[in-house]
């Protein structure tokens, strides 16, 4: 049984995916159809809350990879909020901040909305 | 690989559901060997991306051929060895431009080039038509 899920909200200014687990090669593709549904909903502008996201490996880097021109075509972003840090330290390692707006906090990603 | 000689060799079907063992296996032998929480961590997503690698794009398929990883420890290093029939693939062969991987907002070929930046080592053999690739992290 995958120890993977995505939960969502919604919030004023975006929409929250709340990641669980390990997103690993095994259960890049759940993270695929949510990113997909939100799409397909014309939920574009996202904030991925990743605090209780325990592992990403490159197959989930990837799927992060082939939405974010998807959503910002129509006008929306993905931006990743409250990583732990053995976590975030892999987006770090692949140099995925020059693409991928990071915060602290969800928070602070949907301020970042309001302010947009 | 002569198997009789690595105690504690694990060996998974080619499956992705199997990543998460894998990565529990590394962790445990990390622990044993005494490497600090970051190197276990480093060793642990690189042998996950190797395993990974390996299940979805090396391993012969239809053949229900299996992956061996065991731990090879020694004084100042810790080695994991993955190994799997299949076609030669030598990562250290591999040419991935990250920066241009960005910018051309590629979607695969990340794995690799996480592994080369998180162990200390790594090696490779091709031998009788199985890949082996040892990635190594210093102890101290």
């Amino acid at each position: 049984m995958s120890n993977f899920s995505v939960s969502f909200r919604d919030e004023d200014s975006a929409h929250v995916l709340t990641l669980k687990g390990d997103l690993d090669a095994h259960t890049a593709s759940e993270f695929e159809v949510a990113l997909q549904n939100c799409l397909d909903a014309g939920k574009t502008r996202l904030v991925i809350d990743g605090a209780k996201l325990d592992y990403v490996s490159s197959a989930g880097l990837g799927v992060f990879m082939a939405f974010i021109e998807p959503i910002r075509e129509q006008d929306g972003d993905l931006k990743i909020a409250a990583l732990q840090e053995s976590v975030f330290e892999i987006f770090d390692l692949l140099g995925f901040p020059i693409l991928f707006e990071f915060f602290e906090s969800v928070e602070e990603a949907l301020s970042r909305y309001e302010q947009d | 690989m002569n198997k009789t000689e690595f105690k504690n060799l694990i060996e998974i079907p080619a499956s992705t559901a199997e990543l998460k063992r894998v990565r529990r296996a590394v962790r445990q032998w990390s622990r044993e060997a005494t490497l600090s929480a970051a190197r276990r961590r480093a060793l642990v997503h690189a042998v996950d991306e190797t395993v990974a690698n390996a299940i979805e794009h090396g391993v012969a398929k239809n053949n229900n051929r299996s992956i061996s990883i065991a731990p090879v420890p020694s004084k100042d290093a810790l080695g994991v060895m993955v190994t799997y029939e299949g076609a030669k693939f030598n990562p250290l062969d591999v040419n991935f431009n990250t920066r241009e991987a960005l910018r051309n907002r590629r979607v695969h070929g990340y794995g690799l080039a996480l592994c080369r930046r998180l162990v200390d080592d790594i090696r490779y053999r091709y031998h009788n038509g199985t890949n082996e690739i040892t990635l190594l992290v210093s102890v101290g």
